[in-house]
């Protein structure tokens, strides 16, 4: 302690003295009007990498939040379609039974085939339906692509893929947010072995395929699961020349029927099966049909509405056989659809457990972050006052002292 | 009484001079830098005047400063310490509450943009979403390119500061030099007395120097002080001063503080550690420096990650993504990393760039390349950080010379004249959050999809199905797969041969599906479990052999003896590594696969075909009888053999026999052709063992290509399978002449870039399919693009970006915490160092006040001594008179 302190010096200190504790005033000041402990990274570096790694957290479960409510409405609108489905199906089941009862004419069957085509569109304008965005529903990754192309009544096209949509929920989990209509609507056992027919996209004449049923289903079995193509020749193998057709294995390319001839309509069979082709193939056209064991919806309903409508050549025997197909794949459609819906509800229930618990980390991480970030009020206000108390005692006392001086007793 | 009037004499102008002391010590109480001053007074010597020693009165002797030179010096070093860490404190602090600061930090605008990433996997299509995620990009580079713009305004305002107080230090010093020579001038013209006021003067300069610089002193014993800075170079020697100024540095790190001795310059701001200079240097190298390059790295890994991303994914249009941000390795960016020593020799036309190949292992340091010699041709790379050598080589043969694989760096030497003593600064990541910019206007560009899309038949019996798909990293452009513009070419189809082997083919024609070109057929399949269909080695190739043809006559294949060698290259060593096989003669193919797959890095499967029509006469005596591989093909004992033998039958026949079922033959038959395959590479040995002549067996092609022959009764024809090898990335495969036509037959590249699993149990003529993806209800890329924020992208994958950006934020607020505590600290002992020398130096009033009445006094009691004097000698004069 030095005894000797100049006038300037005695002055200068007490300037700085008062301007520090001033400081200090201010800085408590500035933390209870913010009501944070930590407004830089200096003011305590440990605690402002974690809050920042907290509110990274805390933004990301925001995203997860709203990820989820993305989710649920996306599913539900899935699940309402999928409702109209089955409601649709309902009526479907009463008029395929109503259909075959052995009293009706044949005029109230081609009644019944009318109502059954227009349920028919209503489920084609489902499995086509869009989001608000106009997205596909059903059609997997190609949302552009319309899923379900008609080409007659009991022939559809999927142009969509298999892809399921996954968003994130949390930071180690996902959910599946859509179907492909291929798995909802098309890859059904059908309960026994039936085709499926399709014409190749390179076609350019516009024939198309209808009427495809199994008309010996024994005959069919055997050859199961065997594949064919039918192509549609140049009209000068044979003589006279005119529209003539191949058909042929898929597997080995054994020839079943060389040259057809080719007549518009007329019933075209092979191994058990039967089928028609109608309009103008041209030279080069192939048309494929592929064994399996599943049939669609579409097709389902299409095969009724061939056998019951005005055109059909069935015998009651025929049609009794249709309608126990039919209940049969009915089953099956709504055991997939049954299943469909539990999933959907299953993830439902995921969203919600798990918004639930992002809610509940999201809670705790809030007050993890106040304890990191935010300042003890009762601590900061006693401080400050405290810091009130000595900067006034400074003050008066540095007032006190630099009045006394020698000179004022040089009189 | 003379002795007496002059001893009051003597008394009244010693303290007429110490009341003039006191006064000039009151007057310049509050002058900076004033040390108080004292009078020297000393008794005049005595006279001896037989009675004794008499006195004689007082002498002033001096007037002198009160200073301790110890207690100046340590306040000089004080303040220099006190400037500097108050303004790297200053400066460290606007830079440390940028960055921290939820509003104008980056974590905000880089969680934003994530944020609207996963819009974009919520609803890929939606394109509002995806105009977001581009504003959030905006917004993203704008806020980089702003702390870019905010630091380099600080560096620049370092720079006019460091200009400023250079230009001060050397009129400081001329002023010091100038009150040298005056010191020493008065000291001699003053027989000893110092010039207190001129030293004060003095001091004061010298304290004002100390606050630009760290200085040390020595004083010559002519009382001139000497000046140097650093680490001894003079500024002020005597009477002359140097002069301080400044001068661009090597690398963009702004300027040099710049001593000019003479003719001669030297750069000290390594030296400079004290006062403004110091302060401002401290800031940029310690600081501003690894701020910049932080950022840029922060950009470079981002900027990198998701351009990458983008450009393995398909946009809402169907085609391949596009960069988001601008491409790291542009050329502008690649040559701006690099910055020539100004004095490298003339002419400066050395061409060279430095290009970044994997920003994980990139770090925050600056490197130099320098030509050390001997020679032109030498060179080594110094990292700057920890003064690390990372790489050294010569540059011998003609440019270009890459200089290779040092943290994640390439150097290109394109051309110029590189000499011994060259110098290049390399900063990596300086300018990259400069650079960093969204350069995507539509959103339609996006790139949310993968670009391949699979599908099952809808004909499938089986429970087979096929996953996703993912494109594979450098997928773009491989020869076959994935074409230049990203789509997926020739569009797959997967057709199950068996239920345990299955075929790839292109569906360009999905009515006649054709081999892939190499081939990719009769894969083996495990079922239930994941199969991949692909190999993911990006260097794979394959070599097919040649088939022997059939082989009349010959119950063998007819394939000579041979040696395989595979020499296998490290592409990282260039190390050759060679494993031979010996083939013996006639080896099935089946055989030789398996032996070649016991090598390393090689996949060998093999197949047979071949097919045939029967010609049986059917009318002669002897029944058509036939053999495959030893199988009797025609024993009656089970069942009737039809006369004549038809393809149907022996179809039938091939395919019910268990043993040649066990080898993996099997038959097809259209009803007149008889295709006869082994998936694995059997040899198929036909005979006709009795018949009638005119029976034949008449082949019409072998392995795929025309092989025409006819068989007779009694004859044999055998032939051998083809193999097909895959050769792992840098294997190459050479033989002997023998199944391979030529000594070393040409590879084909087999890597196409993508994968896809079929998994559960498929059936015989089961088919999915693999075409290119379109891309608008996907999100599977977007997904990957939401994950970079969690990924570990940076410091060789041990941290994601936001921790890389919290870890700047945290270092930088533990350096500011530093740097106010060690501000506070030197403040402290400045003010002590400024106490100690006031409380010796510094005027207390009080004490003038008594020192005033003390010499008053003492002047009135002269003065009476005079009046004593005079009332003496009066009195004498009374008696006399």
């Amino acid at each position: 302690m030095v005894d000797r302190i100049s006038s300037l010096q005695f002055f200068n200190q007490g300037v700085s003295t008062l301007s520090q504790r001033f400081a200090d005033t201010v800085a408590t000041q500035a933390q209870i009007a913010s009501g944070r402990r930590v407004n830089t990274a200096a003011d305590d570096p440990v605690a402002a990498a974690r809050i920042l790694q907290l509110e990274q957290e805390q933004a990301l479960r925001q995203q997860y939040l709203s990820n989820i409510d993305n989710a649920s409405s996306r599913i539900e609108l899935q699940d309402s379609q999928l409702q109209a489905v089955v409601d649709d199906l309902a009526r479907v089941r009463v008029l395929t039974v109503q259909a075959g009862s052995g009293t009706l004419s044949s005029a109230n069957r081609a009644a019944i085939a009318t109502e059954l085509e227009s349920v028919q569109q209503d489920l084609l304008a489902l499995f086509n339906s869009r989001d608000a965005d106009g997205e596909y529903l059903f059609s997997g990754f190609q949302g552009g692509t319309r899923p379900f192309e008609q080409l007659s009544t009991s022939v559809f096209d999927y142009r969509g893929d298999a892809g399921q949509r996954e968003v994130q929920i949390s930071s180690a989990s996902t959910i599946l947010v859509s179907d492909s209509g291929q798995s909802l609507f098309v890859d059904i056992d059908a309960g026994r072995n039936t085709f499926l027919s399709s014409s190749a996209s390179s076609n350019t004449g516009d024939a198309g395929i209808f009427n495809t049923s199994v008309v010996d289903q024994p005959l069919f079995d055997q050859a199961f699961p065997e594949d064919y193509n039918i192509v549609f020749n140049s009209p000068s193998d044979v003589t006279p020349a005119a529209a003539n057709f191949t058909v042929s294995q898929k597997s080995d390319g054994r020839v079943l029927l060389a040259n057809a001839l080719y007549e518009a309509g007329e019933p075209i069979s092979f191994n058990g099966l039967e089928l028609s082709i109608s309009g103008n193939p041209a030279e080069g056209d192939v048309f494929a049909i592929e064994s399996t064991n599943k049939q669609g919806i579409l097709t389902t309903v299409g095969k009724l509405i061939e056998g019951f409508g005005a055109g059909s050549t069935l015998d009651s025997a025929g049609r009794e056989q249709l309608v126990a197909n039919t209940l049969t794949s009915l089953d099956n459609i709504e055991e997939n659809l049954g299943f469909a819906q539990a999933s959907l509800g299953g993830r439902l229930s995921t969203l919600d457990t798990t918004a639930a618990s992002l809610e509940s980390i999201g809670i705790i991480t809030d007050s993890r972050l106040s304890e990191l970030r935010d300042l003890d009020l009762t601590e900061a206000i006693s401080r400050l006052s405290f810091q009130n108390v000595i900067l006034q005692a400074a003050q008066q006392s540095y007032a006190t002292v630099s009045r006394i001086s020698l000179f004022n007793f040089i009189r | 009484m003379p002795g007496l009037l002059n001893i009051g004499l003597s008394g009244i102008r010693a303290n007429q001079l110490g009341l003039t002391t006191t006064g000039n010590n009151i007057a310049n109480a509050n002058v900076e830098g004033f040390s108080r001053q004292r009078l020297e007074v000393g008794t005049r010597p005595s006279q001896f005047l037989g009675s004794g020693f008499v006195g004689n009165g007082v002498d002033v002797q001096d007037i002198t400063r009160v200073a301790d030179q110890f207690l100046i010096d340590q306040l000089r070093v004080d303040t220099s310490r006190a400037t500097a860490s108050s303004l790297f404190r200053s400066n460290i602090e606007q830079v440390d509450s940028l960055l921290a600061d939820s509003s104008t930090g980056l974590a905000t605008t880089l969680d934003n943009f994530f944020a609207a990433v996963q819009t974009g996997v919520d609803d890929p299509a939606n394109l509002p979403g995806r105009q977001t995620v581009l504003n959030a990009a905006e917004s993203l580079a704008s806020r980089f390119n702003l702390l870019y713009d905010r630091f380099t305004s600080q560096s620049s305002s370092v720079d006019t500061q460091l200009v400023s107080a250079s230009r001060e230090v050397t009129t400081l010093a001329q002023g010091v030099a100038a009150l040298n020579q005056q010191i020493e001038q008065s000291l001699r013209q003053g027989n000893g007395s110092s010039p207190n006021d001129l030293i004060d003067r003095r001091d004061l300069l010298l304290k004002q120097l100390a606050d630009k610089i760290n200085i040390s002193t020595t004083t010559e014993s002519t009382g001139a002080i000497n000046v140097f800075l650093g680490s001894g170079q003079a500024l002020v020697v005597g009477g002359t001063a140097n002069q301080l100024s400044t001068a661009t540095n090597a690398g963009s790190n702004g300027l040099d503080v710049v001593l000019q001795q003479g003719t001669a310059s030297l750069r000290i701001s390594d030296e400079v550690t004290g006062g403004e200079l110091g302060g401002l240097l401290g800031f940029r190298n310690e600081v501003l420096g690894q701020v910049f390059n932080e950022l840029g790295r922060i950009a470079i890994v981002l900027g990198d990650a998701v351009n990458n991303t983008q450009q393995l994914g398909v946009d809402l249009e169907g085609n391949l993504g596009q960069s988001l941000f601008t491409e790291i390795n542009s050329t502008a960016a690649a040559t701006a990393r690099v910055t020539a020593d100004f004095n490298n020799a003339q002419p400066p036309d050395r061409e060279l760039s430095v290009f970044i190949d994997d920003t994980a292992r990139l770090s925050t340091s600056d490197y130099e390349l320098n030509f050390v010699g001997p020679g032109d041709e030498n060179y080594i790379v110094k990292r700057l950080s920890d003064d690390a050598l990372v790489a050294s080589g010569t540059i011998s043969g003609g440019f270009p010379v890459s200089i290779n694989e040092f943290d994640g760096l390439r150097i290109e030497l394109e051309g110029g004249s590189f000499q011994q003593g060259d110098r290049f600064v390399i900063q990596p990541t300086r300018f990259a959050s400069r650079d960093f910019d969204s350069v995507i206007n539509r959103p339609q560009e996006l790139a949310y999809g993968v670009p391949i899309s699979t599908g099952s038949s809808l004909g499938n019996i089986g429970t087979g199905g096929i996953s996703l798909g993912d494109i594979l990293p450098n997928a773009a452009g491989t020869a076959i797969g994935v074409t230049s513009d990203g789509t997926i070419q020739p569009p797959l189809i997967i057709r199950f041969t068996s239920a345990t082997t299955f075929d790839v083919l292109d569906n360009s024609d999905p009515n006649n599906p054709v081999a892939l070109v190499p081939p990719l057929t009769n894969i083996p399949f495990v079922p239930g479990r994941a199969n991949s269909l692909f190999a993911e080695d990006s260097g794979l190739t394959q070599v097919r052999s040649d088939s022997s043809g059939l082989q009349f006559a010959s119950a063998v294949n007819g394939f000579p003896a041979e040696t395989i060698t595979i020499t296998t290259t490290d592409a990282g060593s260039g190390i050759s590594s060679p494993q031979s096989l010996a083939i013996d003669a006639n080896t099935s193919a089946r055989s030789a696969a398996q032996l070649l797959s016991g090598l390393e890095g090689v996949v060998a499967r093999a197949n047979t075909e071949v097919v045939l029509q029967v010609n049986d006469a059917g009318v002669g005596t002897n029944l058509l009888s036939l053999s495959l591989n030893g199988e009797d093909l025609t024993d009656p004992g089970l069942g009737a053999v039809p006369i004549p033998v038809t393809a149907d039958f022996l179809r039938d026949r091939i395919n019910d026999n268990a043993n040649l079922q066990a080898s993996g033959i099997f038959a097809l038959s259209n009803g007149t052709d008889l295709t006869v395959r082994s998936t694995s590479g059997e040899d198929l040995s036909f005979a006709i063992l009795n018949g009638d002549a005119g029976d034949t067996l008449n082949f019409t092609s072998s392995n795929g290509s025309a092989d025409v022959g006819s068989l007779a009764v009694g004859d044999v024809a055998t032939v051998g399978g083809v193999l097909e090898v895959d050769l792992a990335e840098g294997a190459v495969l050479e033989s002997t002449v023998g199944r391979f036509a030529v000594a070393e037959p040409s590879a084909l590249a087999a890597y196409r870039g993508f994968q896809a699993e079929l998994t559960g149990i498929p059936q015989v003529g089961d088919e999915f399919f693999i075409n290119a993806g379109t891309g608008i209800s996907d999100n599977r890329n977007a997904f990957i693009l939401a994950d970079l924020q969690d990924e570990r992208l940076a410091s060789n994958g041990s941290a994601s970006i936001a921790e890389v950006y919290s870890q700047l934020v945290s270092q930088l607020g533990a350096r500011t915490n530093q740097a106010q505590i060690s501000d506070q600290a030197n403040s402290a002992l400045l003010q002590q160092a400024q106490a100690n020398r006031d409380s010796v130096s510094g005027v207390n009033l009080d004490e003038e006040a008594a020192r005033l009445i003390q010499f008053e006094q003492a002047y009135n009691a002269s003065a009476q001594i005079i009046n004593v004097a005079r009332q003496l000698f009066d009195t004498l004069l009374d008696a006399v008179g």
